[in-house]
Formats: C-alpha cells, sequence, structure tokens
C-alpha cells in the first residue's frame, strides 16, 4: 500500500497544473529538463483555474451555507435596529498615532524604509531573473510562487489587514525613483519625467484597463504559470510603467495608472492603518492606527472611473470562484454545443483561440458590465424609492444615480475583501509553503542554500473545519461592516431618509454576500 | 459502482450498554443513569474509535471511453483506507491529485490506487499524457 505520507520524489506535482512537467528527475542534465520544459509549454494544460496552485478545499456543507445566509439577513436588520440614529455621523474616528512611540519612529526612519525598499527591488529583479533564465517547471522556479502567491494573494492580504505595504514596497516605483535621483544628481537637479499634464478626463481608466488585462492573465491566459513567459510579462509592464511615469510623472502615473498601487490601495481603505506622507495639507507624515473600514467612509463621491475600477475588482474576485463551479462548466457546454455559438467559436479556434477561452474571456467582461450596470440600477432605484415613499421631490441635478452609486462603491469592498480572504487563505497557507524550497533554490537548477530544498508541502495544515468555520465568520463579518458604512454613507446623502432610502443598496448587499457564500459551497470543479 | 464498508461506532456502542446491564442484575434508577452515561459517552467517544479503527473501502470503477460511468465524486471519511480499483477500455493513466499517486490502466491490466485517506479535501484524478485533461472523478475525503 502507497504510504501517503512519504511522497515520491515527485512531490512537486501534489498541485500539478501541469501534468506532463512532473515526474522531472532532478538530477536530469539541464538541457533535457529544458526541452521537456519547453515541450510542456506547448502542450498547455487547459485546466482554467486561478492564478497557480490548486485548491483542495471541501464546499460549505449545505447546513453552514444557509446558516450563513440566515445570519447575514439577521443581522442586516440588527445593524440597521442598532443604528437608526438619524444624526448624519461626521467623517471623524478614533486615530493613534503610532509614531508618537518611539519604537515605531525609530522603526519607521529613512533607512530602515531605503533597506527595505531595496530588498523588495532585490526580489524584483531575483524573481524577474529566474522567470526568464530559471528552470521552466512552474514548481521549481521562484517566479510562479512570488507572482501569484506571495505578491497578488499575500500583499492583497497584508493590504487589507495591516496596511497599504504596496506603496512602501512597490519596486517599479523604487527604481523609477532612484533613476529620478541619479539624473538629478548627473544633470545638476534637473527632473526626470518630461512632466505632460495628466488630463483630467483620463480618470483611473488606465488602471482599469491594466487590471482587466492583469485579471485575464490570472483567470485566463494560458501561459500564466510558465516562467518564461511570466517574466516577460513582468518586465513588460515595468518599461510601460516606467514610460508612463516618465511622460507624466510618478506619483500622478502611481494614482492613477498603475492599476496595482490603485487596487491594493482600495484593499488598503479597509485596513486598520493609515499612512499620510507630509505635503502642503499635511505639515509633517502621519502613521496612525484606526478602527477597520473606515477608509472606505468618503466625504465626497468617487469618480466615475474609479467606481468602475472597484467593481472591476469586486467582479474578477467574484468571477474567480465562479469559473470553478459546476455552473461555469454548463454554461461552457451549453455555449459550445449551440449551434451559432460553436461555428463561431470553432472560427475563433481556427485563428488559434482556445474555444473555453474565449468563452471564459467573454464570461469575465460580462461579469465586470453585469456589476455596473446592477450597481447604477440599483442607485436608481433607490431615487425612485425614496422619491415614492417620501414624496420628496429630488432637487434637480444635486442627486442622480451616478453620484449615488460613486458614494455607496466603496461600502462593498469589506464583502469583496471578505470573500477574497476565506477564498484564498487555505492556498496561501499550503501554496505557500513552496517558498521554502525555493528561497534554497530559485532557479530550479538543483541548489540547497539554506537546505531547505527538500521541505514537502503539507497539505493538511488547513483543516476543512477552521476553512467552513473561518469562511463563513469572515464573511458574516465583512457583511456587517459593509451595512454599516452603508448606512453611514445613506446617512450622509439621505440624512432623515436613511433609513429607507438605504434598503435597496442593503439588498443588493445580501444578494452579493449570498452570492459569494453560495460559491464557497459549490464543489471545486476542474 | 460498489463498496464494501462495516459499521463499526454502532456496534460499539450497542454491545457496551448490554454488557452494563448484565452485570448488574438489580436495573435500578442508578444503573439506568450509569448506562446511560455509559451509551452517551460510547455515542460520543466511538467517531474518535472510529476514525482510529480501520474501515476498509473499496470501490470498482471503469472508464468507457475516457469517461467514468456513475458518478463522478466519491465521498469517504478521513482516516479511511481506500483502494480505487480502475479499468479501462483504453489505455490510460491516472494521477490522484495532492496524494499524488499515479496508475497505468490498460484493458488487459486492470489498476489499483491503495492509500490511507490522511488529508481531508478535495481531490481530482485526472488522465495524464496528451490532450484533455479534464478530470474523470472527485475523491471527498470528508473530516
Amino acid at each position: 500500500m502507497a504510504d501517503v505520507t512519504t511522497r515520491s520524489s515527485t512531490w512537486k506535482c501534489i498541485h500539478s497544473l501541469f501534468p506532463l512537467n512532473c515526474p522531472f528527475p532532478r538530477r536530469m542534465p539541464r538541457v533535457a529538463r529544458f526541452l521537456l520544459a519547453a515541450m510542456s509549454a506547448i502542450a498547455t494544460s487547459p485546466v482554467l483555474a486561478h492564478g497557480f496552485g490548486q485548491r483542495f478545499d471541501l464546499p460549505l456543507p449545505l447546513w453552514l451555507w444557509l446558516t450563513g445566509a440566515g445570519a447575514t439577513i439577521a443581522l442586516t436588520f440588527v445593524v440597521m435596529a442598532v443604528f437608526v440614529a438619524e444624526r448624519p455621523v461626521d467623517a471623524r474616528y478614533p486615530r493613534v498615532e503610532l509614531l508618537r512611540f518611539p519604537v515605531v519612529r525609530w522603526a519607521a526612519n529613512g533607512t530602515t524604509v531605503a533597506l527595505i525598499r531595496a530588498l523588495a527591488v532585490l526580489l524584483f529583479v531575483l524573481t524577474a531573473c529566474a522567470g526568464l533564465i530559471g528552470n521552466q517547471d512552474p514548481y521549481s522556479n521562484l517566479i510562479t510562487t512570488m507572482v501569484w502567491i506571495v505578491w497578488w494573494v499575500g500583499v492583497a492580504f497584508t493590504c487589507a489587514l495591516i496596511g497599504d505595504v504596496w506603496t512602501l514596497v512597490n519596486p517599479l516605483r523604487t527604481l523609477y525613483a532612484w533613476a529620478e535621483g541619479a539624473y538629478a544628481t548627473v544633470t545638476g537637479g534637473r527632473s526626470l519625467s518630461r512632466g505632460r499634464r495628466y488630463p483630467a478626463w483620463l480618470g483611473t481608466w488606465p488602471a482599469v484597463l491594466v487590471f482587466l488585462g492583469f485579471a485575464w492573465a490570472e483567470l485566463i491566459w494560458g501561459n500564466k504559470d510558465v516562467p518564461r513567459q511570466l517574466g516577460i510579462a513582468l518586465v513588460v509592464y515595468a518599461a510601460l510603467t516606467w514610460l508612463a511615469m516618465f511622460v507624466f510623472d510618478r506619483e500622478s502615473w502611481l494614482a492613477h495608472g498603475e492599476g496595482f498601487s490603485v487596487a491594493f490601495g482600495v484593499l488598503a481603505r479597509f485596513a486598520p492603518t493609515e499612512f499620510v506622507a507630509a505635503s502642503r495639507d499635511v505639515p509633517r507624515r502621519r502613521f496612525d492606527l484606526r478602527p477597520p473600514g473606515v477608509g472606505l467612509m468618503t466625504s465626497r463621491p468617487v469618480s466615475w472611473s474609479f467606481m468602475a475600477f472597484v467593481l472591476l475588482m469586486l467582479a474578477t474576485v467574484t468571477f474567480d470562484g465562479f469559473q470553478e463551479t459546476s455552473l461555469m462548466q454548463r454554461i461552457d457546454t451549453a455555449t459550445q454545443s449551440s449551434h451559432a455559438m460553436s461555428a463561431f467559436l470553432f472560427a475563433l479556434s481556427e485563428w488559434g483561440f482556445d474555444e473555453s477561452r474565449v468563452t471564459h474571456t467573454f464570461m469575465l467582461v460580462a461579469f465586470a458590465v453585469a456589476f455596473v450596470a446592477i450597481f447604477w440600477l440599483t442607485s436608481w432605484v433607490t431615487l425612485h424609492w425614496i422619491a415614492g415613499r417620501r414624496g420628496l421631490r429630488l432637487q434637480g441635478g444635486e442627486l442622480t444615480a451616478s453620484t449615488t452609486a460613486c458614494s455607496f462603491v466603496l461600502t462593498l469592498v469589506p464583502i469583496a475583501v471578505a470573500y477574497h480572504l476565506s477564498h484564498y487563505f487555505s492556498l496561501l497557507l499550503t501554496a505557500g509553503q513552496f517558498l521554502i524550497p525555493l528561497v534554497s533554490d530559485p532557479f530550479g537548477w538543483g541548489w540547497d542554500l539554506f537546505g531547505t530544498a527538500g521541505y514537502k508541502v503539507n497539505l493538511a495544515i488547513v483543516s476543512p473545519y477552521v476553512f467552513w468555520y473561518g469562511a463563513v465568520g469572515i464573511i458574516v463579518l465583512g457583511h456587517v461592516i459593509a451595512v454599516y458604512l452603508a448606512h453611514v454613507a445613506a446617512l450622509r446623502l439621505f440624512g432623515r431618509h436613511a433609513l429607507i432610502g438605504e434598503i435597496p443598496m442593503l439588498l443588493l448587499m445580501v444578494a452579493y454576500t449570498t452570492l459569494s457564500l453560495w460559491i464557497l459551497a459549490q464543489p471545486i470543479v476542474g | 459502482m460498489t463498496y464494501v464498508a462495516n459499521t463499526l461506532p454502532s456496534a460499539i456502542a450497542s454491545r457496551g450498554q448490554r454488557q452494563a446491564c448484565n452485570e448488574n442484575a438489580f436495573c435500578t434508577r442508578r444503573d439506568f443513569l450509569r448506562v446511560t452515561a455509559i451509551a452517551v459517552f460510547a455515542a460520543i467517544a466511538a467517531p474518535g474509535f472510529a476514525a482510529d479503527a480501520t474501515r476498509r473501502k473499496v470501490f470498482t470503477l471503469s472508464i468507457v471511453n475516457g469517461a467514468l460511468r456513475g458518478d463522478d465524486t466519491i465521498k469517504v471519511q478521513q482516516g479511511d483506507d481506500i483502494e480505487l480499483r480502475w479499468s479501462s477500455d483504453k489505455p490510460m493513466e491516472l494521477h490522484l491529485h495532492g496524494y499524488d499517486i499515479e496508475v497505468r490502466v490498460a484493458p488487459s491490466a486492470p489498476a489499483a490506487m491503495s492509500f490511507k485517506a490522511s488529508i481531508p479535501g478535495r481531490f481530482p484524478v485526472e488522465p495524464h499524457g496528451g490532450g484533455r485533461h479534464h478530470p474523470i472523478l472527485y475523491l471527498e475525503v470528508h473530516p
């Protein structure tokens, strides 16, 4: 009988998306390994799953899903009943100035920050090099684990739960800042960027495009776990970012076009810490502790493009889980068996497009459009609902469906953060363990720098009970925070009509939370 | 798909109850309470025993034209000894992910995967080698 605890040398296969790569003997000549890797890169497995690695989570039991959904609805009313106050809530909240403490001041000094940034740059260069010249087996190369697990899942979690760490470590920002410094020294203080004015009408639309491209790469791209392709994508994105920083300037591109700074910034609004750099309005830098979620309260409606960005993030997170359900599989089968669609897809496949990828790409965009449409419609209904219920005359032009949507959109973020956490935390804890052997052998060349190259991943680290109760608990908690934030936004926007006015938005939140729970209750299919 | 399993927990519980009553000639209220307590304890502890006790489950799975006949999900308890007996009308390589077990099956040579279901989760079995790799079976190991 095969003993499971003593796994064979093909242990890296356990998450295998790349079956042909699995039986790589580590001592095979490098040329042979490279050829094998190249062959398997061509015969890419069509398995569609998020980023990298495979989740083996059991679906939520039915009773737990129903309990979670029931609790969601009940707690919505409890939050409404507890916070019925009809007075507007001011935007101030309790803060603890962390820079008051000498330890924090000492840790946050310029040298430490510069050191952390230099380390992040080093890691970025190492990751890109590993992808470009290392072993092409996705589980032997640092880049796949680094990009999909440590960066996309790990940094997102850190930003949402601790604070905006991406602004601190973003290697593209640091490298450009170094280049700026060097250029200024050489030319005697001239600015590297051309300093074209960033056009206001462009808003955060470039970031929307970047994020859509990224979401496609994460969820649909067939070569997302081919190290060299990933390395090339990394370098191309860095070059584009630096070009844009060169044309405009560093900070305005980070705020409008660098999709990841915007995305992690949205998540960091949920975080319990806040960093404000010194500027004209802020005499000295601030680093405060605050209640989680308060960063999502806005005093002014956000821009249309920013609203679209937030809804795109929400839609991709939901789509990520949705595409692993059997419902998505049935949609796939239905589109491929429909006559007109299959003819169309066949024509596309002649051009080299994979049929299921075309369907999934279409579904991803449809999800994003549907999220924006449903959200805008809910805002429109909200206004007409208030007007109908209270005979309230809406003052011409002041409160439109768009301004309502742009005022409420950030209140949905806690539900998305909670779903993201539940969906990914077991993956982070299992696939994250790949980092232990990779530290010793980042290029997959058979090194053993720290003696950890032989580490075997422990899949049983997250028990199903921890996953189930944790997931439901986190999602219900996220929902409660979202409902509270929506209530605050309603008070600010509708004043004494808040309790009536927030009802359509709360119904939407209940539906969104229930959908998240439903996805977790579906068995994961290939 | 057939499967064989013995049900240990109920056997333990009922035996414990019967013995307790036979040893005491007078089944007074105290005895009743004692027996109840033992029964309750047995009922609570039984799942624990069951996890340790070897429960053997054998599944016979036949693949016809690359697809499994019958249900595509097998549910077992953590700790069970599992044997998956495969037969196929075409030669193919099967890979149970997570447990990372690979077997080669051919029309003339059925194959078996034997293992202890120690890791809970939902694990796909995929045919490997050339072409598409849609899972043909899911093994759900429940805690």
